[in-house]
């Protein structure tokens, strides 16, 4: 603070990744510098570079990735030549780590305290027994449930968001000048993520360590960090200060970024009374083996309509796809398609029954087989189906490639490994609509892309619906999806809808209190957000914290 | 274990020719053949020698091998008393097996698991190729190869070690340790590889998982990652190919115990199966399956044991 | 008349004993007590026992006769016949009446007093009810037993045979203490000139010597010995030359000329009675015809066979059973030859041009025989005989392919006495009979030597015999194959080894000692 020397000074970097002898850039010469006390928000898409460079700030390059050219200085110390056990005596003492994935970064193996304690008793800055107790303080700063007990628990037996807190005050466990924060909060439900930000913050602040957080969210980033830096595919884009850089970027890439949120569809009028809807689930109580997932949930979903189904994870909103498809019969209740109850099990379902309902996945890259050709991915429900071979059957084939907006020449003979992610979500889609189904489950389809890949795929699902009539189910979690593509949104909790209606009315109090946790726990792209939320709130009673307060009601 | 018996009930009698073929060799007149298939009750219907052997076998008696009852009835009705049962006559061949691979698991095991470490650790280096390209050949020699090779290099070139391991009762357990030594590194060598690959394969499987990235980025040294942070979560596959490799060192060890003239189960298996003796062979088979499925068992249990995850539920 | 058969220096000129082919043997020094002797042996079973009557492998045949236990007669190895627990004994004309006297003043090794009444029970074991000795046409030809006092017994046999007394060497027939048979069975009690301490059937025994033994002068020169049942041809191989056992039997031929390289073992090397054959059916055309059997006598490549199948570790047979461990060798009878025009000869006089026979082999028959049988196919063809090898499974081969098939691979460990190895497998109507060959003249010659007591008439019929088996006996000999043992320079022996069986006799224990 007093130093005018940065903490962190990295000069033309340069990394490159090795895989299968194909070297490929990932930073291609970027400086950065940050000071102590400061957050850096690091900022772009995947493939941008940002946890190479990360932790390349550490010194450290993970396997297949090496350093060519430039300089990263910690303190004045060369980290790039400094031997292994220079870089280790300053590893977790003095710069710490903290990761994505908090339940795959704790070692199943041992005790979460163990742990916490281990690079204070290798580093020599406390002894075991002074490390855990300072990690009981750090966990109630932290305002972990139990703070005396928590950290003497396996990692599995504690939830993904106490975890990532547990993890920030295991970063904290040698008083480190600098922590790296690499997309903490990304595998997080929103109303844990405001939590688990919130104690961040605070930590980090109290003592006064710097940070660079990394992240893909906007408007995570901006109730975090002073300044921002954004990057693509390995070149910085811009830096400014978080004020700055959220109300007027300078380059065209950084106003893309921050116009995605601006896509929203008009809401379409609620269907009549009378009509009938395509698909409309009706007192459906579902289990798995013994434990209940649905209870008594009923929702229509009507020609031309999107009805998107929110919830945190393990709400059921899954569940009710897999009941929908006939994977998991109902327990009890039914499922009508156009009116007329459908088989429970999908095996005793015609085949006209199954081509009405098709569904669109996640992870794109698992749901399409590696070893086929595109063109034969979609090929084949269309000879299924439809029954057609032969020329009909290229002709068909090619206008789906047509519809989903991909050139069939280039693309029918490519494997889907040579295919990006928002291409293979395309392929996915053309797959379903090979069936000329009315009705298909797009369950998180967009939640693995980049927002503005996540864009392109939006619209044109909204095209294809206004095209073709289709009846869309739109399972997230993504809040700003629902008010881009919803007409009608389903609140899941516990396997029970907590609250339905259209979309506007969903979006404008009064709510139910779960909807308007949900709601208000989105971050929004506004740096003094989180600290109003505080306000509003009060730090005690954000995600789990006030879930746990509602479901206790 | 009743599946098992089945099978290895049918398994042995489906062998080609008999006890009474095999015993009398040239001397196999119709006649003599006759009396000794009646004597051994041979000539009775399939379904009831399985029962009775069976319900035997159960009760822990595996009944008169047919070569003392043979020879206890050239003496005609005397004698009998003289001769054990196929219990007595295992008894203490399984002894000496289990000495023999108590012996190979206490060198093996610590030894596998060491150099797997240190081969994970060092993994694409001049020590892990080496190790690597040893315990890969030894793996893939037969057993009788790397036999004659340990003879070669430590009994005949370099006299440090007995090649004959004829331990009996009574011997001191020093002599009795120098003696089984031969036989347990080869056996070492043979099992060794396995397991000594299985940790290595499955430590550097997890090499790659992100909470050794977190326990590098602690600044922990790679000896303190590898063995307090990837071992404890390799135990379970380690375990299980332990325990299929002792399972070997007491199934498999026929070859071993011939070459070193060690009297152990596996010798008295290869003799009982030459002349078909088939309560010996039985209960060879019956003591191997349980060794086998007792092991494995072992393994599960203590796999669960490893697994905080199994060890203490949400 | 009575005649003393007990020096039979004549009597041996016929027995080519201890012919050696013995390596690096010392010159051959007085016998000293002292040192242990380490053997390992082939042929141990998990089953072995005591019992003289189930012996029929090395293991114990070594370790039973001539070590823990004693016959009533015993074979030198310069094949003379000498007693062991009898002093001497005497015929009466016809040979049907003998009288034993038995040494006095031996004591079995719990202390008990050997006289009339152990041989006569020990004799009498291998005639009890179901009892399946292989010695029992032995001891079944005594119809009467006489204990004539406590040191002299006499047994009277069906029929005069001059060979009783040496047929009673044979391993099976040992001496047990009367009344406590079982228990000599259990623990191993005899006369011999070592007493069991411990025995682990199928994997050791280890004996010591008895003090005072009767026949000290003559053997019993180890202190103690130990025997190692090592069934695997390397494992045994090695233990000799890395100096782990002292002596071994039946080393592999493959690995002789290794063996001999090493300074310190020596290998010991007799033709005894072992053949390996290939008996026809007679009663099984076209092996009826005499014609037929000469010409496959003269298609068979007898050097060639010696050559490769046995490395030239034996002799060339003559199609005679009686082998150079036998007293009446018959040595003087033209040796068939490999002729094909011979052959041809015989074929055409039996009426046909070329013959199409098939010859069943396994190498359950003997070591190589399907090699051999091969060698055989070759070599007939110049002779315009086609043989057709059937390999059978080992398995059951002496059940389903022996005296079942016209033609067949066979061995034959050969038998101490003319009389016995002819009235096995020549005689008309015995069950062995291989061949099934009957001969008016042969089945005559061979009553008449059984009674004969002159040595003399008995060489002149036997020597009959042999030539008749040789000329028109429907099996071919082609091989008798060597005893090859191997020791280290640290045993000694007398330079003489006997051939009847491996292992100077087997009787390695009590005439071998420490160099």
């Amino acid at each position: 603070m007093s130093k005018k020397e940065p903490l962190i000074r990295i000069r033309n970097l340069e990394i490159i990744g090795i895989t299968d002898e194909v070297k490929v850039p990932i930073i291609n010469g970027v400086d950065l510098d940050l000071n102590r006390g400061e957050v850096l928000g690091l900022i772009g898409e995947s493939g941008a570079g940002k946890s190479t460079l990360g932790l390349a700030s550490m010194g450290y390059t993970r396997d297949g990735c090496h350093i060519t050219g430039g300089e990263v200085e910690f303190d004045g110390i060369d980290l790039i030549n400094a031997s292994p056990a220079v870089r280790r005596q300053l590893l977790g003492k003095r710069i710490a780590y903290v990761a994505q994935s908090a339940a795959a970064s704790f070692n199943p193996a041992h005790r979460i305290i163990r742990q916490h304690s281990e690079a204070p008793g290798v580093h020599g800055t406390m002894s075991r027994g002074d490390s855990e107790q300072d990690a009981i303080d750090l966990y109630e700063k932290l305002r972990l449930p139990n703070p005396d007990e928590i950290g003497f628990r396996y990692p599995h037996q504690v939830s993904g968001g106490q975890l990532q807190r547990a993890m920030t005050a295991m970063a904290m466990a040698c008083r480190p000048d600098l922590i790296i924060f690499d997309e903490p909060t990304t595998a997080l439900d929103v109303t844990t993520q405001i939590e688990v930000l919130a104690s961040i913050r605070e930590i980090v602040q109290q003592f006064n360590t710097a940070a660079i957080y990394i992240t893909h969210d906007l408007a995570v980033v901006a109730q975090m960090a002073d300044r921002i830096k954004v990057l693509l595919r390995g070149d910085e884009v811009e830096e400014d200060t978080t004020a700055k850089m959220l109300k007027s970027p300078k380059e065209d890439y950084t106003k893309s970024l921050w116009a995605v949120r601006s896509f929203k569809r008009d809401q379409k009028p609620m269907p009549k009374k009378g009509d009938v809807p395509v698909v409309s689930l009706q007192n459906v109580t579902a289990a798995y083996g013994k434990v209940p997932v649905l209870k008594d949930v009923s929702f229509d979903i009507h020609r031309e309509r999107t009805v998107a189904v929110v919830g945190e994870s393990g709400s059921g909103k899954s569940t009710a796809a897999r009941c929908i498809t006939g994977l998991l019969p109902p327990l009890s209740g039914q499922i009508l398609n156009n009116g007329e109850p459908l088989p429970a099990h999908y095996r005793s379902r015609n085949k006209d029954q199954l081509r009405q309902i098709q569904m669109i996945y996640q992870m794109a890259d698992t749901a399409l087989n590696p070893r086929m050709k595109v063109g034969e991915i979609i090929g084949r429900p269309v000879e299924f189906y439809l029954g057609l071979t032969g020329d009909d059957k290229k002709r068909k084939v090619n206008r789906l490639f047509e519809q989903i907006e991909l050139d069939p020449a280039e693309f029918a003979n490519r494997l889907p490994t040579e295919l990006s992610g928002g291409q293979k979500q395309r392929i996915g889609i053309a797959r379903a609509l090979a069936a000329e189904p009315e009705f298909i489950i797009c369950d998180e389809v967009t939640s693995a892309l980049d927002q503005l890949v996540a864009e392109g795929i939006l619209k044109l699902l909204a095209n294809l619906q206004d095209e073709m009539g289709l009846a869309y189910m739109f399972i997230t979690h993504d809040l700003s999806t629902v008010r881009a593509i919803a007409d009608e949104v389903v609140v899941m909790k516990d396997g029970v809808v907590i609250e339905q209606g259209p979309k506007d009315k969903m979006f404008t109090p009064p709510h139910h209190a779960y909807t308007d946790l949900l709601l208000s726990s989105v971050p929004e792209m506004d740096e003094k957000w989180l600290d109003r939320l505080l306000a509003d709130r009060g730090a005690e009673n954000l995600g789990d914290a006030a879930v746990g307060k509602m479901s206790g009601n | 274990m009743f599946m098992v018996s089945v099978l290895i009930f049918c398994a042995v009698n489906l062998l080609p020719g008999d006890f009474a073929q095999a015993i009398l060799g040239q001397g196999a007149t119709p006649e003599a053949v006759e009396a000794i298939r009646r004597d051994l009750g041979l000539d009775k219907p399939f379904i009831q020698r399985y029962m009775g052997w069976f319900v035997n076998a159960i009760q822990g008696d595996f009944g008169t091998s047919f070569a003392q009852a043979n020879f206890s009835s050239y003496g005609g009705s005397t004698a009998t008393e003289n001769f054990g049962s196929v219990a007595s006559q295992l008894a203490p061949r399984f002894k000496n097996t289990i000495f023999l691979a108590s012996v190979t698991a206490a060198v093996a095991v610590p030894i596998s698991l060491f150099i797997g470490v240190l081969a994970a650790l060092y993994r694409n280096s001049i020590f892990d190729r080496v190790a690597n390209i040893t315990t890969l050949s030894s793996i893939s020699s037969p057993e009788f190869f790397l036999a004659y090779i340990l003879i070669l290099v430590l009994a005949v070139l370099n006299p440090i070690l007995p090649s004959l391991s004829n331990i009996y009762d009574g011997m001191e357990f020093g002599e009795r340790l120098q003696k089984t030594m031969l036989p347990a590194l080869t056996l070492t060598l043979v099992v060794a590889a396995h397991m000594m690959r299985m940790t290595r394969a499955a430590i550097i499987n997890l090499l790659a998982s992100p909470f050794i990235e977190m326990a590098r980025l602690k600044g922990l040294s790679p000896f303190r990652v590898i063995l307090f942070h990837a071992f404890p979560n390799a135990l379970a596959p380690i375990i299980n190919v332990v325990a299929l490799n002792l399972a070997f060192l007491i199934t498999g060890v026929v070859v071993v115990e011939v070459v070193f003239v060690y009297p152990g189960i596996g010798q008295l298996f290869v003799d009982s199966v030459k002349i078909r003796d088939i309560p010996v062979v039985q209960a060879c088979c019956l003591v191997f399956a349980a060794a086998y499925i007792l092991l494995n068992l072992t393994a599960d249990i203590m796999a669960i044991i490893s697994n905080p995850r199994l060890r203490h539920p949400k | 008349m009575s005649i003393n058969l007990n020096r039979r220096s004549v009597l041996q000129t016929g027995a080519a004993a201890g012919v050696l082919a013995a390596t690096g043997m010392p010159a051959v020094a007085a016998p000293k007590r002292g040192g242990t002797l380490r053997l390992g042996l082939k042929g141990a079973n998990t089953s072995d026992t005591w019992d003289g009557r189930t012996h029929s492998d090395s293991f114990m045949i070594n370790m039973g006769h001539g070590c823990v236990f004693e016959c009533l007669t015993e074979v030198q190895s310069n094949g003379e016949l000498t007693g062991e627990l009898a002093e001497s004994w005497t015929a009466s004309a016809d040979a049907k009446v003998w009288t034993f006297k038995l040494r006095k003043g031996v004591k079995f090794h719990n202390g008990k007093s050997f006289g009339a009444d152990d041989v006569i029970e020990s004799l009498q074991m291998h005639t009890a009810e179901g009892a399946k000795s292989a010695a029992k046409p032995i001891v079944s030809a005594i119809t009467d037993m006489k204990k004539v006092n406590n040191h002299e017994v006499q047994l009277t046999l069906k029929a005069g045979n001059a060979d009783f007394p040496y047929l009673l060497s044979d391993y099976h027939i040992q001496i047990y203490p009367a009344g406590m048979i079982d228990e000599a069975i259990a623990k191993g009690i005899g006369t011999g000139p070592y007493k069991v301490v411990s025995f682990d059937p199928g994997v050791r025994c280890v004996v010591t010597r008895v003090d005072d033994h009767h026949l000290a002068d003559r053997g019993g020169y180890f202190d103690g010995i130990e025997a190692i049942a090592i069934n695997d041809d390397a494992a045994r191989t090695n233990a000799l030359m890395t100096g782990q056992v002292d002596a071994i039997n039946n080393i592999d031929k493959k690995t002789i000329p290794l063996a001999k390289a090493n300074p310190m073992v020596s290998i010991v090397e007799v033709t005894g009675n072992m053949q390996y054959t290939f008996p026809m059916l007679t009663n099984v055309e076209p092996f009826g015809d005499v014609n037929v059997r000469k010409a496959l006598k003269y298609a068979c490549d007898r050097d060639e066979m010696v050559k490769k199948i046995l490395q030239g570790h034996g002799a060339v047979g003559n199609d005679n059973p009686i082998g150079p461990a036998n007293q009446y060798v018959n040595t003087e009878m033209e040796q068939l030859a490999y002729d094909p025009d011979k052959s041809k000869f015989y074929l055409k006089k039996a009426g046909m041009s070329s013959l199409n026979i098939d010859l069943s082999a396994s190498d359950g028959a003997f070591n190589g025989a399907v090699d051999a049988a091969q060698l055989y196919q070759n070599s007939a063809k110049a002779a315009g005989i086609n043989i057709n090898v059937v390999q059978e499974p080992a398995d059951g081969y002496w059940s389903n392919v022996w005296l079942k098939k016209g033609w067949c691979a066979c061995y034959w460990s050969g038998r101490a006495t003319e009389d016995w190895m002819f009235s096995t497998a020549y005689e008309r109507g015995v069950p062995w009979n291989d061949t099934g060959w009957d001969n008016e003249r042969f089945q005559n010659l061979l009553l008449e030597a059984r009674a004969e007591l002159d040595s003399g008439k008995r060489r002149e019929m036997y020597g009959e015999m042999q030539s008749l088996v040789s000329q028109e006996g429907a099996t071919i000999i082609p091989m008798f194959a060597n005893y090859i043992d191997a020791h280290s320079t640290k045993v000694a022996h007398s330079g003489e080894i006997g051939n009847l069986w491996m292992l100077d006799n087997s009787r390695i224990c009590k005439r071998w000692w420490m160099a």
